[in-house]
């Protein structure tokens, strides 16, 4: 507490002072100054090795193309399997069916989700799966196990009826799903996925355009929320804390 | 294996965009990345590889068996110099007697490689016919005389994988860079624990069972849903995919590295689709192929040891040369009607073995993995007449089943050349099969590194009784396409006759000329280490230890970087 208190109090003149030693510094890592007449020009994923080859990607007014500087970023952090069931509960809520699916696919992979046990949370971690499990990494990233286990998870929650009116009813307040989906209501669906942010009208649209399919092939209005909601969960990105 | 969204793809889709930050000024992304944490180094020098790193299996023997009987060959370039000899390190019989005899096989360049007398044996090839084992050096490195520089079972176990402990692990550096769906993969109780990702990639852990291959695929079988929704959903899967794609240039505005998180995405899902066919078949088919290899090898004849007569009053020490490991911890031995060799019964085994290569082959068939470490289990189910008291001679079971461990602290000579032979031609059968799927049946043998390794080698004892841990004395043995030809490096020195304990030639390290610029230091973890990883592709987690050879790419063979293995007095 006394460390946030400082913190509080610092002047604005010190806080900028402190940014351009942090910003000084990075910039003597990375090699990127101004007097060497270079400057960053691509953020390439160290998750990604596709990218190797491909990273002159260069402003159209860049100074200088010769001298480029790739700066790269280790692949994106992605959350635990504690952190992925806890938004699979926020949004689908906590039925016994939902539960369990989450159960089976996403808590008891604790090596493939990552997130290991520890003594004080011994309901999550089943005691079958091995030493590993306490070895689990608190970093996970992506790689198609779980990805494999987490659409099947999006797919096996959304195909429930009774969590496709959860969400729509606890989360939208609308009563039914036989109520068209709108675009303030995929807004907020949005919403709860990635929460606090904005989708762009590009995103709504495409939603609306998946409610729109459905319809046109005579699916009932409860299939246009179900993959409405389906394709929110599949998209990898929400798993970022 | 098809990525959808790929990050060229990505790139020129969102290229456009006002909101992508790539048009940004640079030094706003800079802070962005800082502030985000996303911003982890600065450097080219962890970017992945753009070539993968090569497949890696690492078979473990849980244990530490004695390696004299197989891949540590005492005199392997100068066979005229005779063993300084302890009484334990024997590997046939003749005459009655238990002997140490070396075989030498003709090199392809000329002159000839001694190996021990194993490797006069044939090995069962699948379905029908037998190879010469020799066949196995073709493409076999063997590193002897390494350093472990403290002893325990566990610590040196898990440094066989992470010799570091303060880096990743060697599979776990294989599957950072991997671009396989299930980059690493462990059926080991104990290596798992020793796996670490620098990029968080998790392990896969199984066990080596139809059961557990059909576990670690259940990532990619969708369950039985029932009524129509998968229909439904293919039937959507055009606005589906177009509202994940609106999604990702979203996700990618905000951090351009989620353009990984759809990729593997699309993996699976592409994985789900295709399915994984009939995984418990296929499974069936690999297991039941390397159960015959074993079944076979107990058939058939082990040179020195089933074609030999033996018996227990023809032995010099009965009570010692046929101690056994029991529960009784060595207070028996073995008392065999007939010849000693009759233990081998007809249900004799190797545990795990059939199933850990099956499950092997599987994932490297299907192209699914390219890090796995598997555990080889102990010789099982002997047959023994009777056990009896070594106090008192009296009999304390009558025909019985017995295994015979791996740390063999209390197994007497005898037995132990006879378990030994037979586990290792069952492992070497394994392995050669394991090889020509690699080579014969995928063409990727020069993209793949088999290692074979424990925590230690062994040290005999004096009185026959049983071998201890040889912590100062491992053996590990490599193969690979790329590695050129049999070679054995590493130096060895015996211990003085006047050791009452552990006297004579047993692979104990000696000093190494040439050797990361040092003069006359023994080879260590790291030199091992550094070794896998030149083969392996990935960044060593000792740069100052040299490897023992260097591989070109160019050409696709290696060259050794020290002498070859020879014997030193010192």
């Amino acid at each position: 507490m006394k460390k946030l208190s400082s913190v509080s109090v610092l002047s604005a003149p010190i806080l900028a002072l402190t940014l351009t030693v942090i910003l000084t510094l990075a910039s003597v890592l990375t090699g990127c100054t101004k007097t060497a007449n270079r400057s960053i020009t691509s953020i390439r994923s160290l998750a990604d090795d596709s990218s190797n080859g491909q990273t002159q990607i260069l402003p159209e007014n860049h100074p200088n193309p010769n001298e480029n500087i790739v700066v790269e970023v280790n692949g994106t952090r992605i959350g635990t399997r504690e952190y992925v069931a806890s938004v699979f509960e926020n949004v689908f809520g906590e039925s016994a069916e939902v539960s369990a699916i989450i159960d089976i696919l996403v808590v008891k992979n604790i090596t493939i989700f990552g997130g290991s046990c520890d003594n004080y949370n011994t309901s999550k971690c089943p005691l079958t799966t091995g030493r590993a499990r306490f070895d689990a990494s608190e970093t996970p990233a992506a790689y198609p196990p779980r990805e494999g286990l987490r659409v099947r998870a999006c797919e096996e929650i959304t195909n429930l009826d009774s969590a496709i009116s959860y969400v729509v009813g606890e989360h939208l307040d609308i009563p039914s799903v036989s109520t068209e989906p709108s675009e303030v209501a995929v807004r907020k669906l949005y919403s709860i996925f990635y929460p606090g942010q904005d989708p762009s009208s590009e995103v709504v649209d495409s939603l609306l355009a998946i409610a729109t399919d459905a319809k046109q092939r005579s699916y009932p209005t409860k299939d246009s929320w179900r993959f409405i909601i389906l394709t929110l969960c599949l998209s990898p990105d929400w798993q970022v804390p | 294996m098809s990525k959808k969204i790929s990050r060229r793809k990505a790139l020129t889709l969102i290229g456009g965009s006002a909101a992508f930050p790539l048009a940004a000024n640079p030094v706003e992304m800079l802070i962005r990345g800082l502030v985000n944490g996303v911003l982890q180094k600065a450097s080219a020098e962890n970017a992945p590889n753009s070539i993968e790193p090569r497949n890696y299996i690492f078979i473990c023997m849980p244990g530490a068996p004695p390696r004299w009987h197989f891949d540590l060959a005492m005199r392997p370039y100068s066979a005229g110099t005779a063993l300084v000899r302890n009484m334990h390190v024997n590997n046939r019989f003749k005459n009655g007697q238990l002997v140490y005899e070396n075989h030498p096989v003709n090199l392809p360049g000329g002159g000839s490689l001694n190996m021990p007398h194993i490797w006069q044996n044939d090995i069962p090839r699948p379905g029908a016919g037998t190879a010469p084992m020799s066949q196995l050096l073709e493409n076999m490195l063997i590193v002897r005389g390494l350093n472990m520089q403290v002893d325990g079972h566990g610590p040196n176990r898990l440094k066989m994988i992470r010799p570091n402990p303060g880096a990743n692990s060697l599979d776990g550096m294989v599957a950072d860079l991997s671009s396989k769906p299930i980059p690493a993969v462990s059926t080991s109780g104990v290596l798992q624990t020793a796996y670490a990702s620098g990029r968080g990639i998790g392990q896969v852990v199984l066990g080596a069972n139809r059961n557990g291959i059909i576990e670690a695929m259940s990532p990619f079988r969708r369950a039985d849903y029932g009524g129509d929704f998968l229909n439904r959903r293919d039937a959507m899967e055009l606005s589906v995919n177009e509202g994940l794609r609106r999604l990702g240039i979203i996700a990618m505005s905000g951090n351009p590295a989620a353009d990984g998180l759809f990729e593997m995405r699309s993996s699976a899902e592409q994985l789900l689709r295709d399915g994984v066919g009939n995984v418990g078949g296929e499974y069936d088919t690999y297991v039941a192929k390397y159960r015959d290899l074993i079944t076979r090898v107990r058939n058939g004849t082990l040179k020195g040891v089933t074609n030999e007569a033996i018996t227990n009053a023809n032995l010099s020490n009965q009570k010692n040369q046929c101690r056994l490991t029991d529960p009784d911890a060595g207070a028996n031995y073995l008392d065999q009607d007939g010849n000693l060799h009759s233990i081998i019964s007809t249900e004799t085994s190797v545990s795990g073995l059939a199933e850990n290569f099956a499950v092997t082959e599987y994932l490297i068939r299907r192209g699914y993995s390219s890090a796995l470490t598997l555990d080889v289990g102990i010789p099982t189910k002997f047959r023994a007449s009777r056990i009896k008291k070594r106090s008192d001679d009296s009999v304390k079971s009558s025909d019985v089943n017995f295994n015979y461990t791996t740390d063999e602290h209390a197994g007497g000579s005898a037995v132990s050349v006879i378990a030994w032979n037979f586990y290792f031609t069952c492992l070497a059968a394994c392995i050669r099969e394991m090889i020509d799927v690699l080579d014969t049946d995928l063409g990727i043998f020069n993209e793949s590194l088999i290692q074979l390794g424990s925590e230690f080698s062994r040290i005999p004892r004096n009185d026959q009784l049983g071998s201890d841990h040889g912590w100062m004395a491992n053996v590990t043995s490599m193969w690979s396409g790329v590695i050129s030809e049999p070679k054995v490096l590493g130096n060895i020195r015996p211990e003085p006759v006047s050791n009452t304990q552990r006297q004579g030639d047993w692979g104990k390290n000696a000093p190494v000329a040439e050797l990361d610029g040092l003069d006359e230091r023994e080879l260590q973890m790291g030199n091992l280490a550094s070794t896998v990883t030149e083969i392996l592709r990935v960044e060593s987690p000792f740069s100052n230890n040299q490897p023992v050879i260097s591989v070109d790419e160019s050409t696709s063979s290696t060259s050794q970087r020290i002498e070859d293995g020879r014997e030193r007095n010192s």
